[in-house]
């Protein structure tokens, strides 16, 4: 590996604050990756004869490449007086570029990690290079008046050999600003009442640019792909080629993001009142892909990419946090803060086809984006065999009985099959959060906690829990309160040997299985005492001396308990458990 | 002079600077000048004939819809699936699918743009010889008649698309009307390809003699779904004149012969035999034994649950042989159809419970022994039989002696060897079902019974996941070809010719007597039970039964045309066998899941519909197949 750098800066004479300067960075790598798999013989219970297992096999990767890059700026940086400017202007490029050749080898007899001990049937060999570019020009400009105006414009001309070669260079600015306003002469006032002794306005536009890399790279040049081993003819591995997965475009380019966001951030009653507040709103549009709303099932390839311009994406959102931080009488200090944050997102056009986009119950378009996803309404369990002779029936199930679960014909059409379907739940990412903080101190004890929590969120129960997986159904012990005729109040529906016994019908997507995963956790708290305050105040050896207990995960309410699953843990059960711990602990400073 | 140099100084450095920054400002324009290297050019693919063949071969793929395996086979009674195997076919055999679903494959528009291309850049090639060029166009018009032909055959409609599309055409296309339309898209490509079409057999590849013998199949398929939904005439239908045809031509020019054994077509021994006329080929290099049907039709049990339940014999190979992952197995109504030669009369093959040798030995009306013989609480029982005291013959006997040579090469039965193993299925064996019932192992057949045909027999160490192996598939065959001409003969009613034909698998890779049906009725009875017993687990019966069904009549056992077919509405059969082997039972039930409701609605069912999601994005697609 080998790594050259050269840094210039060149202070002009001519003018005072303008600087030049050049960065090149040249990185060069080679790796070397072997890789010997042998597995080690395994046994059964009291067995002394080792089960076979696979044969060793040797693989040799060997790689490099380089990037190169350089950037030359010049920057200006001056202060007049009250008025304070920086002024910088970047162009930067850089090229990355990579190959790499591996070999292997199969069904070792002989036990020896070199390629010369192995037998040449069946060998492979690969290799491949790449290459890769961009550049871009940067600029930007940040004013201030007094410390107390302050504005700064950026603007980015990025290209990315991504793109076709005619478009592919993009423009994004953005301009930002903000105002002290307490440091005005007319605030003077409230500022000695204590009222705002620092109030700040600041908001901020600009746009960014995205790459999507989806359709590959190079979907601008048209070619086919090459597959080693397609078919085997007269004995024979042959290879096939093939198109690409979309029709070559040179259509399409940067996609770009425009957002705001606009805050405030104050502190009042002598500092003791901290706050701040912010609303953001995103929107990403002309995203780079195949346009889906066009018809094109029948030409059997993808269309060319290009940029879709109605396709939108909004996401807006407010958060705001506040802290109060004083003290009673000399020893006692208290600090409580809280922070909350919502959001939520909007595909304005999703770019469906054309079939998804007229059916408004489910399509993604135009709906907010808070909900789980799609399914049956659950309508409770059938009461007995005799209620299931009424009403509409899932045409896919068969033998259906009392105890299997009932979904709501939402379309009326006298049957329940996928047109059924509707938007259920929340969003599992959730739109709320929210925390709580406390610290107290008196005297040497101190203690401080946070207290975390979501709001709404919904997940979907893993198979395992449901009891339809065909590793193992009724794993657990709660499992066993399925409904039978006397049990009617149970948790889970009539339990079935196979999901097959009943067309699944206890097991498609419906709201009866979301889990609802909203949670309020005491994520956090510690208390302890400082010996430094009291015993160890003459011992000068010792800055401070904590001694203290702590705790992560102490107390969690969430609905979904019920089905003893953490609200953040995985929906089967599957994976490390989220755990509750308490610690001991001595924090010495000297 | 000095000062002058000073002051110049600045300027130098300026200088030197400025011109780097030049440098790098030219070199930006550049630097965006990336290339790719993993495609290659269009022209260079169609510029000669290897590079043009290498896009034919990546688009022989869709003949992976005619391989070998228990495909279609599982929405029949030839085999008893659970898991994995059941959930893909148990909509089809319980009635329950939908509009929606999508069966055969409607949208398969990414293969007839593939045989679009080879068709137009090939005649367009220069790079191409003429006589080459004539060659590969029919290979590609070959591929696309056999994309579409699978479609036809569970949809009845397709997309004729016969050029290749570009953004600006009309993309929604119509489907054709009715399968008669469809069907002669599909003949008309292979009748055109048959000619430019080398006569040289090369494994893995299309011929002149593949094309015709799937052509003799096809025009049956077509006559049976003219005038769908209406009953078709095949009794004066140049469709099946041509099938016969088409059919003697590989019979007669193709240099193709029957084998005598029959299971080495299928597994190590044979994978190129005379018999084969189309294979598909895998290679070890990119083949493990979980990419191929082997996995779900190998057991899974070892020598501890065998003592645990208290079967016997233990297996002998001192590490786990069995770990497979079974899901489907051979049923008790597949092998009624295996008959058996009788004692008394050598000339007559009967099935093997109506023999006299068996007539002789088993009493049906005799009280199994108590503790012989166990049945679950949700079967029931269908027949036992005793074997008389006296009698010397064990059911072993009476089960394999003189019996259909297919059977020993397509099903392991209790007491035969599979891999050095000695399987024993009867109550209190190796590799019964009571196994998996009581809780012992999972992963055994529910039929006593077990699948040999397809099976390698030297994957070593063992049939397991991950392990490479070579494998082949059978998509079409000289047999298959006799019984095509057999079933023509029998729908003109020319009994003589369509006995001649039945007989030549009948004979050779059933070694029995051949048939000597006289009565048309007869002789559809005997073509229809050689078929099942030598195209099972080919992609075959499910097919073969709709358009037995669409003729009607002797074809179908006495109903009318477009009737139900009694076939896949009999429920699937299991037998047991006592551990002494003096008495069985046969007991029908659900087995697994609802394999116990099998219903056929032929108000729809003859074709499948087409996806109703795709009718929705493109109206011209529709209207939906009647029924659904």
């Amino acid at each position: 590996m080998n790594n050259a750098l050269l840094n210039l800066d060149y202070a002009a004479p001519f003018l005072k604050g303008l600087h030049f300067k050049f960065n090149g960075n040249y990185n060069y790598y080679a790796s070397r990756n072997k890789s010997w798999n042998v597995t080690a013989p395994s046994y059964g219970n009291d067995s002394k004869v080792a089960i076979p297992g696979n044969p060793p096999s040797l693989g040799e990767t060997r790689g490099e490449g380089s990037e190169m890059n350089l950037q030359g700026f010049i920057t200006y940086n001056r202060k007049f007086g009250d008025h304070s400017i920086d002024v910088t202007g970047v162009y930067e490029q850089n090229k990355l570029k990579s190959s790499s050749i591996s070999a292997a080898r199969q069904r070792y007899q002989i036990i020896f990690d070199q390629f010369l001990a192995g037998p040449t049937v069946d060998q492979l060999a690969n290799g491949g290079e790449a290459e890769s570019a961009r550049a871009g020009y940067i600029g930007r400009i940040n004013y201030n008046f007094k410390n107390r105006y302050f504005i700064d414009f950026s603007g980015r001309y990025d290209a990315n050999d991504f793109y076709p070669p005619n478009i592919r260079w993009g423009f994004f600015p953005s301009v930002s600003a903000s105002y002290i306003i307490s440091d005005e002469p007319f605030m003077e006032r409230l500022k000695d009442l204590g009222i705002f002794n620092m109030l700040k306005l600041r908001g901020s536009i600009g746009t960014v640019g995205m790459t999507n890399a989806d359709f590959g790279r190079f979907a601008w040049i048209p070619g086919y792909n090459i597959n080693a081993n397609a078919w085997v003819v007269n004995g024979q591995l042959v290879q096939g080629t093939s198109e690409t997965g979309t029709l070559p475009s040179q259509n399409y380019s940067w996609y770009k993001v425009n957002s705001r966001d606009f805050g405030i951030d104050f502190s009042s009653l002598n500092n003791r009142l901290n706050g701040s507040w912010d609303y953001y709103y995103m929107r990403t549009i002309g995203y780079t892909g195949s346009d889906n709303s066009k018809y094109s099932t029948t030409l059997g390839i993808g269309l060319p990419p290009i940029n879709i311009e109605t396709k939108a994406y909004r996401r807006a959102g407010t958060d705001f946090s506040l802290s109060w931080n004083d003290r009673l009488g000399k020893d006692f200090t208290y600090k409580i803060g809280t922070n909350f944050t919502y959001f939520n997102a909007l595909w304005e056009n999703a770019n469906e086809d054309s079939a998804s986009l007229k059916n408004p119950y489910t399509r993604t378009s135009g709906t907010s984006g808070a909900f789980y996803g799609t399914g049956y309404y659950n309508l409770g369990f059938y009461g007995s065999n005799q209620v299931l002779l009424n009403g509409p029936r899932r045409i896919s199930s068969t033998n259906t009985v009392g105890g299997d679960l009932k979904y709501e014909d939402t379309n009326g059409d006298g049957k329940i099959d996928g047109s059924d379907f509707r938007r259920i739940g929340s969003a599992s990412f959730p739109r709320i959060n929210f925390g709580i903080n406390l610290d107290l101190g008196y005297k040497g004890v101190f203690f401080t906690s946070t207290l975390a929590g979501s709001g709404k969120r919904d997940r979907y129960l893993g198979d395992v829990i449901q009891g339809s997986s065909a590793q193992g159904i009724l794993v657990y012990a709660f499992q066993k309160d399925y409904w039978t005729p006397a049990n009617t109040n149970a948790l889970y529906p009539r339990q079935v040997s196979s999901a097959g016994v009943n067309g699944s019908n206890n097991y498609v997507t419906s709201d009866f299985w979301l889990l609802q995963s909203g949670y309020v956790r005491l994520k956090f708290a510690q208390l302890g005492y400082d010996l430094k305050y009291s015993l160890l105040k003459q011992v000068s050896t010792f800055k401070h001396f904590k001694v203290f207990v702590s705790g992560t995960n102490l107390w969690t309410s969430a609905k979904s308990m019920k089905y003893f699953i953490d609200p953040e843990s995985d929906t089967n059960n599957y994976g490390y458990p989220i755990q509750r711990t308490v610690s001991l602990g001595l924090n010495v400073g000297f | 002079m000095y000062l002058m140099y000073n002051s110049m100084k600045k300027y130098i450095f300026f200088s030197i600077y400025a011109a780097g920054m030049m440098l790098v400002l030219a070199a930006c324009q550049k630097v965006l000048d990336t290339q790719p290297y993993d495609k290659i050019s269009g022209d260079v693919v169609w510029s000669n004939k290897a590079n043009a063949e290498t896009f034919i071969f990546g688009t022989y793929g869709i003949m992976n819809a005619y391989n070998s395996g228990p495909s279609s086979d599982g929405r029949t009674t030839n085999l008893l699936a659970m898991d994995g195997t059941y959930n893909g076919s148990a909509s089809i055999f319980t009635e329950t699918t939908d509009r929606n679903s999508n069966i055969g494959g409607f949208n398969n528009f990414g293969a007839i743009r593939r045989c679009n291309l080879i068709i137009t850049n090939v005649a367009a090639s220069a790079g191409i010889a003429g006589q080459d060029k004539k060659a590969l166009v029919a290979e590609g018009k070959f591929l696309r008649a056999m994309s579409y032909y699978n479609i036809a055959r569970n949809v009845g409609r397709i997309v004729w698309i016969d050029k290749v599309l570009t953004p600006e055409d009309e993309l929604k296309l119509p489907s054709t009307a009715n399968p008669t339309e469809s069907y002669n898209y599909i003949i008309k490509d292979l009748e055109e390809a048959i000619p430019d079409l080398s006569a040289t057999k090369v494994p893995g590849r299309a011929n002149k003699y593949v094309a015709a013998a799937f052509l003799s199949e096809i025009c049956l398929q077509a006559a049976a779904y003219k005038n769908y939904p209406n009953p078709p005439s095949p009794g004066n239908d140049p469709l099946v004149d041509k099938a016969i045809t088409y059919a003697n031509m590989v019979i007669s020019q193709g240099g193709y012969s029957l084998v005598g054994d029959y299971g080495g077509m299928f597994n190590e021994s044979n994978p190129t035999s005379s018999e084969t006329i189309f294979g598909v080929y895998r290679k070890a290099l990119n083949t493990n034994c979980d990419g191929t049907p082997m996995q779900t039709m190998m057991a899974n049990f070892s020598n501890d649950q065998i003592n645990n339940y208290g079967g016997s014999p233990n297996l002998s190979t001192n590490f786990r042989i069995f770990e497979a992952w079974i899901e489907h197995a051979p049923t008790y109504n597949l092998s009624k159809d295996y008959l058996v030669i009788d004692k008394a009369d050598p000339n007559k093959a009967l099935e093997w419970d109506k023999t006299s040798q068996y007539l002789a030995a088993v009493d049906e009306s005799a009280t199994v022994p108590t503790g012989d013989l166990q049945k679950q609480n949700n079967e029931s029982y269908v027949k036992t039989g005793v074997i008389r005291s006296g009698r010397t013959e064990t059911m072993w006997n009476l089960m394999n002696e003189n019996r259909d040579a297919h059977f020993s090469q397509t099903i392991i039965t209790d007491s035969s060897k599979f891999y050095g193993e000695t399987l024993t299925t009867c109550i209190k064996g190796n590799s019964t079902r009571w196994m998996k019932i009581n809780g012992f192992a999972y992963s055994v057949s529910m039929t006593n019974m077990y699948w040999r045909k397809l099976m390698y027999n030297n994957v070593s160490p063992r049939i397991y996941v991950g392990v490479p192996t070579d494998y082949h598939y059978v998509d079409m065959r000289l047999g298959r070809v006799y019984l095509n001409l057999a079933e023509a003969y029998l729908l003109k009613g020319d009994v003589a010719n369509a006995l001649i034909n039945l007989n030549k698998t009948r004979v050779t890779h059933g070694k029995l007597p051949p048939s000597t049906a006289s009565t048309l009725a007869e002789a559809w009875k005997d073509y229809k039970r050689e078929r099942r017993v030598d195209l099972v687990l080919e992609n075959d019966y499910y097919y073969s039964l709709l358009r037995w069904g669409r003729y009607g009549g002797a074809a179908n056992n006495g109903i009318s045309p477009g009737g139900t077919i009694p076939e896949l509405t009999e429920l699937p059969m299991v037998m047991d066998i006592s551990k002494n082997r003096k008495s069985f039972s046969i007991v029908s039930g659900p087995f697994y899941a609802s394999n116990n409701t099998r219903v056929f609605n032929e108000q729809r069912r003859y074709l499948f519909p087409i996806p109703q999601g795709l009718i929705d994005n493109n109206s011209n697609f529709g209207p939906q197949n009647p029924g659904w």
